[in-house]
């Protein structure tokens, strides 16, 4: 930290200043990363960009919404982003979809041989598994399952991000948990080459 | 329910493992920062848009909806020409090369490879490319996890012919190394820790793998993949980058061609000298030991994981590669090695036969 910069803006920011310009300098410098990351694994990239873009737009006009004594700044702009998303339902379905249909080729051109290649298609055939189920989820779980693996946010986070009772997100989080684990793995590939 | 799991017929995955997963999906996307730099500078102008009078407001609203891509595309755009003149500046003092400990380590191995004879293959003979590898690998039981370096062996028959058949066989040693956990606590928490044994692979031409580049690539150098690579270093090193993306994946990419055994010692030199221009590089460890073999490490790190290659200086070969996680994950601690792996290569008389020694 610079001298004379103020410290980090904390979970309950007061959001509600005339000038908003300084603490949204800062709520962006400290969270935009990070809500990048998670939206671009979703629905890649480019989707992200604009999304992020609209968390901070959305977040600017309902400022006056926010209530630090009700939830923290970090799920509510997760919460606003994953609104968002919901407009991208269909486009993150497909590229699940696509990415477990032929997510393996790339790689699997780039190493066509050898020992990297043995625990890559390994890892290859169970990324193709796992999207696959993943696009297979009610949007609703799939929220709180990624805003828990990939945004970080607490089960009572993720609470206060979608409006939904702590016990809601527990149930539906253990629910899809319970599902992938049985739905991710890939059947190891002695056991689809059958006859080996 | 849960014991039913696991031995059913579906493959299930503990928690840690959907865990594991999760996070290696797209894991691999990297943040946007110029992106980011212009979506600030948007989200300040659209302030200062509002905390002005309405007047501009008013009229500027439903035009910088419309508009908003293109405003959004300059930004970004004249975010990037700035950092990119700042990534400049800062590379020319710090990152140009790779540092000058590893650039002597790659030239004076470089000289001894470029002096090296290729071993000749008569007719019906093999190249045998042994490769020991040992990988991290996480198990476990609904709330108990166990993590341990297991050793994998590959073994790989080229033909004298590289169109003929290659063999690819794959074993557990049965050799672990302990990270989180014992042996003795994982039997007893009824874990599964042997692997089903893996099928012999055979391909004609070592196409194991449906798809292959038809004329070869960094992973599967085929020659006339390295008939087309530059013989002049420096550009050898650009086109590395640029098939590679540069960074830790140049090293990887080099160290995939170089632990093949296809490349003749003349490019193999070449490659090692176009290591030089490896920004970041640096040796990690003067006298580095793999599987009882020494040599020198050369190591770039990036995103909390270090990636590095070990040189033989005296015969100028790659003997193996390592991997040291920096990040905490199921338990295992920072600065772990997570992965590491030997090569070691002769010639056979036979598809399937092990060198004598």
């Amino acid at each position: 930290m610079r001298p004379g910069e103020p410290p980090p803006l904390g979970d309950g920011p007061d959001l509600s200043e005339p000038d908003p310009r300084s603490v949204f300098g800062r709520l962006f410098d400290e969270h935009a990363e990070s809500l990048h990351g998670y939206l671009a694994r979703r629905v890649g990239d480019q989707a992200a960009d604009d999304l992020v873009s609209e968390t901070f737009l959305v977040a600017l006009q309902q400022r006056h919404t926010y209530d630090p004594a009700r939830a923290g700044v970090r799920p509510w702009l997760y919460g606003i982003a994953t609104n968002l998303l919901r407009r991208h339902v269909r486009q993150e379905v497909r590229g699940w979809r696509a990415r477990a249909r032929v997510m393996g080729t790339d790689r699997l051109q780039a190493d066509s041989h050898e020992a990297r290649t043995t625990e890559q298609v390994a890892a290859q055939q169970q990324v193709r598994q796992l999207a696959g189920a993943l696009a297979a989820l009610q949007p609703g779980d799939r929220d709180v399952l990624l805003l828990i693996s990939w945004g970080q946010l607490k089960p009572a986070e993720v609470s206060e991000a979608l409006g939904i009772p702590v016990g809601t997100v527990h149930s539906r989080l253990h629910r899809v948990r319970r599902w992938l684990r049985s739905h991710g793995p890939v059947t190891t590939q002695e056991t689809e080459d059958g006859d080996a | 329910m849960r014991e039913g799991d696991r031995t059913g017929e579906r493959q299930v995955w503990t928690d840690d493992e959907l865990d594991r997963a999760l996070d290696g999906l797209y894991s691999e996307i990297k943040p946007r920062r110029p992106e980011l730099v212009g979506m600030r500078e948007k989200l300040m102008a659209d302030m200062n848009g509002e905390a002005r009078p309405r007047l501009t407001a008013v009229e500027a609203g439903k035009n910088v909806r419309r508009r908003q891509p293109v405003r959004r595309w300059l930004a970004a755009a004249a975010a990037v020409v700035l950092l990119v003149t700042g990534v400049l500046t800062a590379q020319t003092v710090w990152f140009s090369n790779a540092t000058a400990a590893a650039q002597e380590a790659l030239t004076s191995a470089a000289d001894v490879a470029a002096r090296a004879e290729d071993p000749v293959l008569a007719d019906g003979q093999y190249r045998y490319v042994a490769t020991h590898a040992w990988w991290v690998r996480t198990t476990g039981t609904e709330d108990q996890s166990f993590s341990y370096l297991n050793e994998n062996l590959m073994e790989v028959w080229i033909p004298a012919d590289p169109d003929g058949e290659w063999l690819l066989r794959r074993r557990e040693t049965g050799d672990r190394e302990w990270i989180v956990g014992t042996e003795a606590e994982a039997r007893a928490a009824g874990v599964q820790i042997e692997e089903t044994p893996w099928p012999d692979q055979r391909a004609m031409g070592g196409d194991f793998v449906e798809n292959a580049p038809e004329h070869g690539n960094w992973q599967f150098p085929e020659p006339e993949f390295l008939a087309g690579l530059p013989t002049d270093p420096e550009q050898l090193y650009d086109r590395l980058r640029a098939d590679s993306g540069g960074g830790m994946q140049a090293l990887v990419y080099a160290a995939d061609a170089l632990r093949t055994g296809m490349m003749p010692a003349a490019i193999r030199a070449n490659l090692l000298r176009a290591l030089t221009y490896l920004p970041g590089l640096d040796v990690t460890e003067d006298v580095a030991d793999l599987d009882g073999r020494k040599g020198v490490a050369l190591g770039i790190s990036e995103d909390g994981e270090r990636q590095e290659i070990i040189l033989d200086p005296d015969t100028g070969e790659v003997i193996g590669e390592r991997k040291v996680s920096d990040s905490m994950f199921a338990g295992i601690p920072k600065g772990t090695v997570t992965s590491y792996s030997s090569v070691t290569t002769a010639i056979v008389d036979r598809i399937g036969a092990e060198p004598t020694r």
